[in-house]
């Protein structure tokens, strides 16, 4: 087969391994698909034109490899011509630079979006009585009990003037 | 080309209420066909990949149709209001921020409870509508957490509340100590997997859609399904008219296909218009006739006048320490019922809710 037109790192091709085993299970004239070449011969050798479209964007999306590594240097061409930049602007930069935890402003690949923040916020937590309000406070009124209100004790406009 | 087939019912509008009607009608074998004048809003078109992503809020994903301009938009005049709306497959609930707070009871009777400035009560109760509240959440997902004694009771909730943050618990605090009403706040938003759909990774992004499909979309949630019992969706179809029978009743429309130009008549038995707050009083009147001068469904001359904002203020809170108020999703964790129902020793009628957002 062509030599591989980029590489993978042990933890990406572990990653995309156990991905590839899922997506295509093994039956009994097929076997794990990681215990295969798959991964070298047809995604990490797949023709230029192939490479540079979906096969490396979901390489980087499984794996969510590092800025250095290819598929991430791949991703960065991923949005529409029309959204790109080299840079995160200025304006948008200098504000996050005054933030104290990275890992609330920054996402593992180091930009805040698309991963999002789920490592850096706790779930719901119902043993938390400032989670789970211990005292149920509130009441509604029930349709049969809606009343006319007193509208007497409204301010005039002339009061509210 | 000639003009498609008739159809039982036509759609006109595929957001909230033309999806949810679509996946309704055609669950029980309604022939159902949908004219929508926007596109398919896919993941990779949502600017959450971009650098540039908070600009785009500003931008090409402003909730203006005045300001983003894109072609699928309308002419709207924003210069005294907020206009809040998007026009592609799903409709506004391409980029919202799903918080999901039901009306009260008396939300229905404000003629019955004081009358002013021509308040009507609504010809439904909410004891009417609650089975309905109860079948669309179970559609789309809501986060949230039944029990609240401030609302008449619900089922519970299809995943857990959203993350309060530290943002959250400090306002709960605050809410305890002044001895008020506060719950976890539904959202459609969802914490777990649900429905085929994944969790909220919690990017915090939601005005800018969600290209996860974690954000109770129409596109992720309805449409699927509605376009699997084999709804028509006719995407890129601008509705330029109602047409009308010898009866005087709608029969269809006529639209502008926008991949080709040509203008084609969709015939329908039924008719029904769900093109949001400006869009439909907009079609009616663009539908008006010899026999309907005054547009259609006007025959008491309202259309188009008294509509009813979703007035809110907003404000922040600044704390002296860092909360990481940016992270989670952009929905409302927390909201506050001590004010919601009329009290005039306040010296006004009505209440409000607070939804303690992030930012």
């Amino acid at each position: 087969m062509s030599q591989p037109a980029w590489t993978l790192t042990d933890a990406e091709r572990a990653t995309l391994g156990a991905a590839l085993d899922a997506l295509l299970p093994p039956d009994g004239t097929f076997p794990h698909p990681s215990q295969t070449r798959m991964i070298d011969d047809f995604i990490c050798a797949a023709s230029p034109r192939l490479a540079a479209g979906g096969s490396r964007i979901l390489v980087s999306m499984v794996t969510g490899c590092g800025r250095s590594s290819p598929c991430s240097r791949r991703r960065r061409t991923w949005p529409p011509r029309s959204r790109r930049s080299s840079g995160r602007p200025p304006p948008i930069s200098a504000p996050s630079g005054n933030w104290r935890s990275t890992a609330t402003t920054r996402g593992p690949r180091r930009s805040p979006l698309p991963l999002g923040y789920a490592h850096a916020i706790e779930p719901w937590d119902a043993t938390d009585p400032l989670q789970n309000p211990q005292h149920r406070r509130g009441s509604y009124l029930p349709t049969e009990a809606v009343r006319r209100v007193d509208l007497g004790g409204l301010p005039t406009n002339e009061e509210r003037r | 080309m000639s003009d498609p087939l008739p159809t039982d019912v036509l759609i006109i509008g595929s957001g909230m209420a033309g999806a949810a009607i679509a996946k309704r009608l055609s669950d029980r074998g309604v022939r159902a066909v949908c004219l929508e004048q926007g596109p398919w809003v896919l993941p990779s078109d949502h600017p959450h990949y971009s650098d540039e992503w908070e600009f785009e809020l500003r931008r090409d994903w402003n909730r203006s149709p005045a300001i983003r301009r894109i072609a699928a938009d309308y002419p709207v005049d924003a210069s005294r209001v907020d206009v809040m709306l998007y026009n592609s497959v799903g409709g506004s609930t391409t980029h919202y921020n799903a918080h999901w707070p039901r009306l009260q009871p008396v939300d229905f009777r404000k003629g019955t409870e004081h009358g002013l400035e021509g308040s009507a009560d609504w010809p439904i109760s909410y004891e009417d509508l609650a089975p309905y509240y109860e079948q669309n959440d179970a559609e789309l997902g809501i986060s949230g957490l039944a029990g609240d004694p401030a609302m008449p009771p619900r089922s519970p909730r299809q995943t857990p509340p959203l993350p309060f943050g530290e943002h959250g618990r400090r306002v709960a605090a605050g809410f305890e100590r002044l001895g008020w009403h506060w719950w976890p706040a539904d959202n459609g938003i969802i914490t777990a997997d649900y429905d085929g759909r994944v969790a909220c990774n919690h990017c915090g992004s939601c005005r800018n859609g969600c290209p996860r499909g974690s954000l109770a979309m129409m596109t992720r949630t309805y449409w699927p399904k509605a376009l699997r019992n084999g709804v028509e969706l006719r995407t890129l179809a601008r509705v330029e008219q109602i047409t009308t029978d010898e009866r005087g009743r709608a029969d269809g429309a006529i639209y502008l296909d926008l991949r080709t130009g040509e203008r084609k008549r969709q015939r329908a038995t039924i008719v029904i218009v769900a093109a949001n707050g400006l869009g439909t009083p907009r079609l009616l009147f663009l539908s008006a006739n010899g026999r309907f001068p005054n547009g259609l469904a006007n025959s008491s001359g309202l259309v188009g006048r008294y509509l009813m904002h979703h007035a809110y203020a907003d404000n922040t809170i600044v704390w002296p320490e860092p909360v990481n108020g940016i992270s989670g999703a952009y929905g409302a964790p927390i909201f506050c019922q001590e004010f919601a129902v009329t009290d005039v020793r306040r010296g006004f009628v009505n209440g409000f809710t607070f939804q303690i957002g992030r930012g």
